[in-house]
């Protein structure tokens, strides 16, 4: 569904991504895990075109889009959840949610799409008056991924969803995820929290610096030793 | 007492056309977070040409009223273009002196065709002074009212119902979630350019019908009035700009009355050094914010 081939995405003089190759294949959730500062926000800013590749390739269905603009690989079923949520404070849940739909070609679907987000989290409806910033984190999480579904993404791509959030929310905040990948949504998930991530998803790549280290199952990685040494810190 | 009145009845009127100038500096600020210094000559352009087809061509006010929106918008999108959208640049000074540049421009261009000469503009209303009781209205600030107002409730309409709105204020709030919300950031700030422009045309056509006449020096004036309004109410603030806006009106005409009308401006002036220096934020205004 979606492969990158050999980005390379920097600011300035500073590279945060040199060469990464992925591939994510429709219905997959797929991991990217990392360290901080590893390129793993930078992949995904890239891929969705806020911060385009400089050299190498971004394939959506067959589609070339590295060089497109970010609301058109928007509108063409690509969203993503950025870390830190990015809510809009000074608006409703109401607004917050619509304008996920705003960007379409056809928001008159909005309707049934905000009934859908409704029935994975209630509370969004509880609060749709509401102003966003006075929302719990977890709230925030949820709102934020709801705002994403608005779009009505193909392949959603959702960075460090656990963050700042309490574990209980946290495997709720999971358990939605997979909710979503059941019914076939294609997931790009970035991660710090590599065990839970490990665990919801199918294939995950692991990168450092920007340039990938390992791929493969999530199952096999999850028995890899250096991930067990470097990030789960239980020496096998 | 009597006069007070009369004076803040005035002050309301002219605050209300304030309010739309300050209006539309605080949205294209908002979005573009660049100040564009050529909105006022940019709706004078609009008041000429409007004020032009309805001497020497065909004397309607509609049409005047029509073609002054008309041309603003087509100034204001091409100052988005050459001075906004052509200037890439990080630093916002790099298009505010754009913008500076474009406003000598047009204020050069009237120049050279009008020779400098006063232009007459009629008042689209045509109405006359009337009386409510004690107070007289002066028929021309009436109908610059109720222009301003009833663009302010359209204005507020589209800001805060329409899907419009959203974006507009999602790219105010934080363009980088605006983007990752598939929102074509460019475009939005095109719109805000052509929303402006038409607005500030409008209610600029019945300013300079209030004042009988347009001036090469109206481009200058209404971009100070703007400015002057923004920072009272608050940079970016919406209701703020209408309360800046208001304010500003009432207070230049109790100094008209008490002072003199050569205070007027002296006044203005005067108020905004004082915001500046005690609050600093506006009335309305939210400092910096973190994110």
């Amino acid at each position: 569904m979606l492969e990158t081939r050999d980005i390379r995405v920097a600011y300035g003089q500073v590279v945060a991504v040199s060469g990464l190759s992925l591939r994510i294949g429709q219905g997959e959730i797929v991991a990217l895990i990392g360290p901080n500062g590893a390129g793993k926000t930078s992949t995904m800013m890239a891929i969705g075109g806020v911060v385009p590749p400089q050299s190498g390739a971004v394939l959506f269905e067959g589609e070339h889009i590295e060089g497109a603009a970010s609301h058109y690989i928007y509108r063409r079923g690509i969203v993503q959840v950025p870390e830190g949520r990015m809510i809009f404070s000074d608006m409703t849940v109401r607004e917050n949610l619509l304008l996920g739909a705003d960007a379409l070609t056809q928001p008159a679907d909005a309707e049934e799409t905000l009934a859908d987000v409704f029935s994975l989290f209630p509370v969004l409806k509880e609060r749709f008056r509401s102003r966003a910033d006075t929302l719990s984190g977890g709230q925030l999480q949820m709102l934020a991924i709801g705002r994403g579904l608005m779009g009505r993404p193909k392949l959603f791509m959702l960075d460090e969803p656990s963050l700042g959030l309490a574990p209980k929310i946290v495997d709720e905040v999971f358990e939605r995820i997979t909710g979503l990948n059941d019914r076939g949504m294609t997931i790009l998930l970035v991660e710090q929290n590599v065990r839970m991530a490990l665990q919801i998803a199918h294939r995950a790549y692991l990168i450092e610096a920007g340039a990938l280290i390992e791929e493969g199952e999530a199952k096999e990685l999850l028995k890899s030793e250096r991930i067990l040494e470097s990030y789960l810190g239980t020496a096998a | 007492m009597l006069d007070f009145a009369q004076n803040t009845l005035d002050g309301i009127m002219v605050g209300a056309s304030y309010a739309l100038l300050g209006l539309g500096f605080t949205l294209t600020f908002g979005v573009m977070r660049r100040l564009n210094l050529s909105y006022g000559p940019t709706i004078m352009m609009g008041v000429y040409a409007g004020a032009y087809v309805s001497l020497n061509v065909y004397g309607s006010l509609l049409l005047a009223l029509a073609i002054a929106v008309a041309v603003s918008v087509i100034v204001g999108l091409v100052i988005e273009g050459v001075c906004f959208r052509a200037v890439q640049s990080d630093n916002p000074l790099a298009s505010m002196v754009s913008a500076f540049a474009m406003w000598m421009v047009l204020e050069e261009i009237i120049i050279l065709l009008t020779w400098g000469r006063l232009f007459p503009v009629q008042n689209p209303s045509g109405l006359s002074t009337f009386d409510i009781g004690p107070i007289s209205v002066r028929g021309d600030y009436f109908a610059l009212f109720v222009a301003a107002v009833v663009l302010m409730v359209g204005i507020y309409w589209l800001l805060f119902h329409t899907a419009f709105g959203r974006k507009v204020r999602a790219v105010g709030e934080n363009r980088k979630s605006a983007q990752l919300v598939g929102i074509d950031v460019n475009r939005v700030s095109r719109e805000i350019f052509v929303l402006t422009s038409a607005f500030g045309g409008f209610v600029a056509f019945f300013i300079a019908a209030s004042l009988h006449q347009i001036t090469p020096g109206f481009g200058l004036w209404a971009t100070v009035k703007g400015l002057i309004v923004m920072i009272l109410g608050g940079i970016g603030s919406v209701p703020g700009a209408v309360l800046g806006g208001l304010l500003l009106g009432i207070i230049e005409l109790q100094a008209v009355w008490y002072i003199g009308a050569s205070y007027r401006d002296l006044i203005a002036f005067a108020l905004l050094f004082l915001f500046l220096v005690v609050r600093p934020r506006g009335l309305l205004g939210q400092g910096e914010r973190s994110s």
